[in-house]
């Protein structure tokens, strides 16, 4: 320990003491323990995993008849009581979702839908889209039943039969014509925010504390009083329960320790126990016990209700007093705490999530579990220090999927630590981190009413869905396929994949004169459709709040106790921070419009007929159509006369999507699923932007098309930022490649930086590079056993590169490289 | 209009590509203005499209979907269509490009055009936010740029008036008042040294490089920073005589420039098929990186500073 006393100087609030950024450069993240557990991880075969629906179910039973957050409460206490707890060799942080290395359950007392339909498949699928996992015949048995117990009864059942028969439009045609995915009918909401930073400051004892002076204040004057009353002492049992949780590791921790041989390990024990026993009921006192309590605490969020994609916020920021203390005190070095956060990273990506037929159909294969550095503090100076710098080496070495950084950006910030996650971008090769802009998100985040204070602690969740972390909570409702719309108009209303008539007869294009009238007949079909969408997205939100309660996440969340309302029933202090829609096309949409307005209404090159016939036949003899539409200009080449229809269709879009929601803010348009581009291309017929039949449509909402940015990435950011996305938009996502080989000059990653900085000088809003050799991807295809590590990053999320179906292989094979 | 000694309409320079976020030709993120046209026939030349002024149809067989509309507006005869590889016949060829426009494929392409002054200016000027936040700029490259001196002495001047970083990459060759006319509005030089031995460089390049050697000491003279690039061609350039000849020149030199080694690719070897040419490297192994690693301590032992530009 008297090592220290040479380097205690730490990086605070963006100044760089001399010597700091040097040692941490030289940590060894991936020591001999962290190795030995990243690969074990590789090593684990993903199990699903029937324990936590059993005790669900018996719970469910046993409460029959009691109010429903009293019963969700003993539910939940009843995991937390009876799950196996597990320890693994070596481990300094412990915890496991399920009493597998890698396993999971689902949801099943929320939708046994994704369980049955899991469970009716020949394979079992958890994260990875083409890989397998294990289903021992007991647990499926055993799933089996208790999917019969939860039909009709599950909170989804419920709301999927109210809204659909409430709702005059053909819901489920639209479903299954992928116009929405009604997934959220099948999931309880994800990515649900923890506030780590309070329980980081007040413990489980300072929860428990405000729970009870909330029933002490409680009048019983108006009529919902007895409705908080009821949320508090299921508040109480959940906080009770997540206690004993925590001491069970405690407990496990000391009985092996008191079994074990080896010395060394013996006091590892001995300190996790302590740790343990510690943070069940205080605030961590150290940065070792603050990483364990942020780790149990995601486990319970999870096991409450397994979705996967809760964030984990600023993690540079919150533990920060906690490691200050220690590198002052010399109780830890930069090397125990890269160790530290090493093995954190390694839980993180043992964790699993039970897929849905939706999430199968999108090719997910990420949990989402955000973690995001840098941006401001609270009074808008550099937040930068020693933790984001080490984080930041920590991914760099370890090169996983879990957890994705996301690097806020501001203008203040130095250039080491920018060059850092750049370094570490390159390194890490599956676009971790990316980059996400200040400027944007404050003036967004202010105008729809977060006082900035609030704002500057913004976090990402999901995929770059923007929260604030202390009270707010991710909800993604469903996603909106706007590329319907436009083949609905192309079709007068008929939906050319199934024949039926899923939206309004606007004429056969074939008759119109004017660009402007099929503008409108587009228009006319996203109205229609976005009045269907939104009456179906705030019905279930009512339904849900009245059959279904998340009472332990609820007290995650501020002002859930301070209201007595959960997150579902408006408790939080900023419940209109969600995320109403996942947007998805309005690249294909454009270079659509742009052909046609380009080759039919003012060129006069081809006839709307020809246009039509051939994408009928899927360009099938119709390859000089076909050639004519794909060299018609397109959006991503700072063109403008394809640009401004991006332009257009974004903001005329989404301003009839920006709906009042239920506290009458405008609906919150995320870009939703990462890779809902395969979800929204495989029920579209041809489009005329060239694309052809059942392909994927373009990714993230600024990416161009694939392929057709053929003036290298400079023209892409400029042609991104003249769209005007801030208007109605919540985040925006722009996708890139480059070769790693141009940044191995510190040159070459100030020349990335500049992009960076230009694209977000102009306003842009996030930036994600991925940093892949084609030949490397090749092999790995050619090859997946000697590739299982390699990262790779598609859309905003990322995955092994190996688990990916070989067509998401070939897409991002076939990509353009830019400055290739 | 009027014509310039070419022929070409005065203030028109051909162009075959204009390529923006360029990042190895000068500092920064930079707009690259490849210029047609070449006094000089390096047989590992890896764009052989720009060597003559005027403009050639390449064809990309790959792309190609022998659909036959080329055939058909051929007025001589010159496209044929074989399954296994199509052909342009040179000598029959006219250059009149009509077979370009017919292909809808994207597989037959023009390389060269005349550009004005103000439509390269206009592409270049596109991405100055860019060279602001990475101090980047113009390249004039080729070809070679100074056979159209006056043009690029516009650009040029245009460039900085606009505060826009300007680079000259050159293989030297050309008359003293040539380099006058550009000098004076370069910001920094890429100055492209191959074959030290005057009788191997001719025989290598169609060239002597007395002319070249007399013009680097002209640059070495005036206001103007001076990077010195070296193709390493297996066999033939990278030979330790002549790098340390090159090195040794270097080192004479006031500037004491910066040397920046280019290992050779053989990405170029396509686009001779592509214009019915045999690629006379065929087979050439690129250096390994230890070789590279020893050609650049070459340099650093006398005392320059030296880059690896992959």
């Amino acid at each position: 320990m008297s090592l220290l006393t040479h380097s205690v100087d730490l990086i605070t609030e963006g100044k760089v003491p001399e010597g700091a950024i040097q040692e941490i450069n030289e940590v060894i993240a991936l020591t001999d323990r962290v190795a030995m557990r990243r690969q074990a991880r590789f090593d684990a075969t993903a199990h699903m995993c029937a324990e936590r629906s059993r005790l669900v179910t018996g719970s469910w039973k046993e409460t029959e008849g009691q109010p429903l957050d009293l019963r969700r409460a003993k539910l939940f206490q009843k995991i937390m009581e009876e799950v196996t707890v597990s320890i693994w060799d070596d481990e300094l942080i412990v915890g496991s979702q399920s009493k597998y290395l890698r396993g999971a359950g689902p949801s099943i007392d929320y939708s046994p839908n994704i369980a049955a339909a899991t469970l009716g498949a020949e394979k079992v699928t958890l994260n990875s889209e083409v890989g397998e996992a294990m289903l021992d015949e007991s647990e499926r048995l055993s799933l089996l039943e208790d999917v019969e117990f939860w039909k009709g009864r599950a909170p989804g059942h419920v709301v999927a039969e109210q809204v659909t028969r409430a709702i005059p439009a053909p819901l489920l045609d639209m479903n299954d014509a992928h116009i929405f995915s009604l997934g959220s009918f099948d999931v309880p909401m994800p990515g649900r925010t923890v506030n780590h930073a309070r329980l980081m400051v007040e413990g489980i004892d300072g929860i428990r504390a405000r729970i009870g002076e909330s029933i002490a204040a409680l009048d019983f004057s108006d009529w919902d009083t007895y409705r908080r009353l009821e949320f508090l002492q299921a508040a109480r049992i959940c906080c009770d329960a997540f206690a004993t949780y925590i001491r069970r590791h405690a407990e496990l921790a000391r009985e092996m320790a008191q079994r074990e041989q080896d010395v060394t390990r013996r006091d590892e024990l001995e300190r996790i126990a302590r740790n343990c026993e510690w943070i069940s009921s205080k605030p961590p006192s150290t940065f070792h016990q603050a990483l364990q309590l942020v780790w149990l605490t995601h486990l319970a969020n999870d096991l409450e209700a397994p979705t996967g994609g809760a964030p984990l916020g600023r993690l540079d920021q919150y533990t920060f007093p906690l490691y200050q203390a220690d590198i002052h005190e010399g109780r830890i070095t930069r090397q125990d705490a890269a160790e530290l956060l090493g093995c954190l990273w390694v839980k993180l990506s043992e964790t699993e999530n039970v897929l849905s037929v939706h999430d199968k159909q999108i090719g997910s294969a990420s949990n989402l579990q955000d973690v995001t550095i840098g941006g401001v503090t609270k009074n808008g100076r550099d937040a930068t220090n020693d933790l984001t710098f080490l984080i930041l080496e920590v991914t760099r070495q370890l090169k996983l999927t879990q957890p994705p950084v996301y690097f806020r950006y501001h203008p203040c910030m130095s250039e080491e630590v920018l060059l850092k996650a750049i370094e570490t971008n390159r390194d890490h090769g599956g676009g971790i981190p990316c980059f996400m802009n200040d400027g944007p998100t404050l003036l967004k985040l202010t105008e729809r009413g977060l006082p900035l204070a609030d704002a500057r602690d913004w976090i990402c969740a999901g995929c770059i869905a923007i929260q604030e972390p202390s009270g707010s909570t991710a909800d993604p409702g469903f996603m909106f396929n706007k590329i319907k719309a436009f083949e609905l108009a192309l079709n007068d209303g008929v939906e050319p994949r199934s024949g039926l008539r899923l939206g309004v007869a606007t004429g056969d294009p074939r008759d119109f004169t004017s660009f402007e009238e099929l503008y409108d007949a587009f228009i006319t079909q996203v109205e229609y459709l976005v009045g269907v969408y939104v009456d179906a997205w705030r019905l279930t939100q009512q339904v849900r709040r009245e059959v279904y309660s998340l009472p332990f996440g609820s007290i995650m969340v501020d002002d859930c106790i301070k209201k007595g309302r959960g997150i579902l029933q408006g408790g939080m202090k900023y419940p209109w921070m969600k995320g109403d829609y996942a947007d998805v096309g309005h690249q294909n949409v454009a270079d659509g419009l742009t052909a046609l307005r380009h080759l039919v209404f003012e060129q006069h090159v081809l006839s709307m007929d020809e246009v039509l016939t051939a994408l009928k036949d899927d360009f099938e003899g119709h390859e000089e159509v076909h050639q004519l539409l794909c060299a018609a200009p397109k959006y991503g080449n700072d063109d403008d006369y394809a640009d401004e229809m991006f332009n257009r269709v974004t903001n005329d879009t989404m301003r009839i999507m920006a709906q009042p929601d239920l506290y009458g803010k405008p609906m919150y348009i995320i870009r939703g699923g990462a890779s809902q581009h395969y979800w929204a291309g495989n029920t579209l017929a041809a489009l005329p932007d060239g694309r052809k039949a059942w392909e994927p449509t373009a990714d993230g909402n600024l990416s161009p098309a694939q392929g057709v940015d053929t003036h290298g990435p400079t023209a892409v950011l400029l042609s991104a930022t003249k769209t005007n996305h801030i208007e109605y938009a919540m985040t925006t996502v722009l996708n890139m490649k480059v070769m790693p080989s141009l940044l191995q000059s510190r040159s070459g990653m100030r020349n990335l930086l500049a992009l960076i900085k230009t694209y977000f000088e102009r306003g842009g809003w996030h930036i994600q590079f991925n940093m892949i050799d084609p030949e490397v991807l090749l092999a790995a295809k050619a090859d997946p056993q000697k590739y299982r590590q390699l990262v790779v990053r598609v859309a905003g999320y990322s995955a092994y590169f190996v688990e990916l179906s070989p067509k998401i292989q070939d897409e991002i094979i076939g990509r353009t490289l830019h400055a290739c | 209009m009027g014509r310039d000694e070419t022929g070409r309409p005065s203030g028109m320079a051909p162009v075959f590509n204009i390529q923006r976020f360029s990042v190895q030709d000068g500092p920064g993120v930079r707009t690259t203005v490849f210029f047609k046209g070449c006094p000089l026939r390096c047989e590992w030349c890896s764009n052989p499209e720009s060597q003559a002024a005027f403009p050639e149809v390449g064809h990309n067989d790959t792309l190609c979907t022998r659909c036959g509309r080329c055939l058909e507006v051929c007025e001589v005869g010159a496209r044929s269509l074989a399954p296994a590889r199509t052909r342009i016949d040179r000598d029959a060829c006219t250059r009149c490009s009509k077979c370009a426009g017919e292909c809808l494929a994207g597989a037959l392409r023009v390389y060269g055009a005349d550009f004005s002054l103000e439509e390269v200016y206009r592409e270049v000027a596109r991405d100055k936010p860019f060279y602001r936040s990475s101090g980047g700029g113009v390249t004039a490259s080729g070809g070679e740029p100074l056979l159209y001196a006056d043009f690029v002495a516009a650009l040029f001047a245009l460039c900085r008036d606009e505060g826009i970083h300007t680079c000259l990459e050159t293989c030297g060759d050309a008359p003293e008042s040539v380099w006058k006319t550009v000098l004076p509005h370069t910001d920094l030089v890429l100055f492209d040294l191959k074959v030290m031995d005057p009788d191997e460089h001719e025989r290598l390049t169609g060239r002597s490089n007395t002319r070249i050697l007399a013009r680097l000491a002209l640059v070495d003279d005036a206001a103007t920073s001076l990077i010195i690039r070296v193709p390493l061609i297996p066999g033939i350039t990278d030979t330790a005589t002549n790098l340390t000849a090159i090195a040794s020149l270097a080192s004479s030199l006031k500037k004491r420039p910066e040397i920046h080694l280019l290992p050779y690719h053989p990405l170029g070897e396509s686009k001779y098929h592509m214009l019915d040419r045999c690629y006379p490297l065929s087979g050439l192994k690129p250096q390994s990186e230890r070789e590279i690693a020893a050609m650049k301590a070459t340099f650093e032992s006398f005392d320059l500073e030296c880059a690896v530009i992959a």
